[in-house]
């Protein structure tokens, strides 16, 4: 850690907003989180009491939150660097890292304590495992160290769905492992569009992302190597019977476009000339703009398919 | 740790307030769920002597289960 990041550390923290730990919790991150484990919670064969059901969620969220903390504890030397992530409470001095580190592991053992004691033992487990992979797996052993962190590191993020699935049923099959295999195959092209044009970001913080290591070239096949797996993996929950027409619809129709904004980006130069404009995150040069394209596409992908299946299985009347 | 107390500005004080508004509320909601929590488990799992709940009628004497 830097002396910088230990002068933060160190910091006297007493202006410290309640806005300020909210931040801590990754807000952004932990309604995508909701989001789809509301998905997994709805699609799973069992009727959860809405007390319950509120609290699967809760404790996802919860639990999300306190991964999140602990990742910007530990990260708040490269994120003070970095012009997306400079502001972060820790980063910027409002909060110490001592208080994220006391929050995230409060914050953790109150959620998967409370998954447990609502739910099951393997929800619990699940969440707990999530939360270790995400703020020491990738956080700590991975992010700084390869190319593939966020490769492996996306499992975390993935696992939502299955943990409200695992939750609900007591149990986990093939289609909780689909829905995690959606997001787990969807994140690295996701982060990988967005690295392309904010290389120089990443590498001034040190932080190796595959444009960085490999080179754009390289980054711009791998992408189009994941969205080729993607499309059809998408597809499979309206195979196994999950989704239903209207799923199948989209998957179909978002997979595509998918691949076709993907092939975009490989035939691009995107990455090659540096990248500009690193306080707005869809700020681009000409050259970059595929990839941005991608970036502003995978989440509306990801959003369609889980939007569609929630929609499915939660609303009267939807033919599934 | 400095013998010297600690005097907070008027911006401070006020955040610190605003933050022990949030950290009670937080608490309270957290209370009110592990008791709906437990009501609803207990509901699930305890098994009435006067109420059939998996038929939700009341036991009448001398069946089974009564």
């Amino acid at each position: 850690m830097s002396d910088a990041a230990l002068d933060r550390t160190a910091a006297v923290t007493g202006a410290a907003d309640w806005r300020d730990y909210v931040a801590l919790m990754k807000p952004r991150v932990m309604s995508l989180v909701v989001f789809t484990a509301m998905t997994g919670l709805a699609a799973a064969p069992a009727s959860p009491h809405p007390v319950i059901a509120l609290t699967i969620i809760l404790a996802i969220a919860v639990g999300a939150g306190a991964s999140g903390a602990l990742n910007m504890a530990y990260d708040a030397d490269i994120d003070a660097v970095m012009g997306r992530t400079r502001m972060r409470p820790v980063a910027s001095g409002r909060v110490s890292a001592a208080e994220a580190n006391t929050l995230g592991l409060v914050l953790s053992a109150l959620s998967v304590a409370m998954l447990g004691l609502a739910t099951n033992l393997l929800a619990a487990a699940l969440l707990a495992f999530t939360i270790f992979f995400y703020a020491v797996v990738y956080t700590m052993w991975l992010k700084r160290r390869t190319p593939q962190n966020i490769v492996i590191g996306g499992l975390a993020g993935a696992l939502p769905p299955g943990i409200a699935w695992a939750a609900a049923t007591g149990g986990l099959t093939l289609d909780p492992v689909l829905l995690v295999a959606i997001i787990f195959i969807w994140t690295p092209p996701h982060f990988w569009a967005l690295a392309l044009y904010k290389s120089g970001d990443y590498a001034r913080a040190g932080v190796p992302m595959l444009p960085n290591v490999k080179g754009p070239a390289a980054t711009r096949r791998a992408i189009l190597i994941y969205s080729l797996v993607l499309a059809p993996l998408g597809v499979a929950p309206a195979l196994t019977g999950i989704g239903g027409p209207a799923y199948l619809a989209v998957s179909l129709l978002g997979g595509a476009a998918f691949i076709g904004l993907a092939l975009r980006v490989a035939r691009s130069r995107a990455g090659e000339a540096g990248a500009v404009g690193e306080s707005d995150l869809y700020a681009v040069r000409a050259g970059d703009r595929a990839a941005r394209d991608l970036f502003a596409f995978s989440i509306l992908y990801l959003f369609g398919v889980f939007a569609v299946l929630l929609a499915e299985h939660a609303l009267p009347g939807v033919p599934l | 740790m400095s013998d010297q107390p600690v005097t907070l500005s008027p911006e401070e004080l006020r955040a610190r307030n605003r933050r022990n508004v949030v950290i009670a509320a937080a608490l309270t909601a957290f209370v009110v769920l592990v008791f709906a929590v437990t009501i609803v488990r207990l509901k699930e799992q305890v098994v009435s002597p006067w109420f059939d709940t998996a038929r939700g009628v009341e036991r009448v004497e001398g069946e089974p289960g009564s």
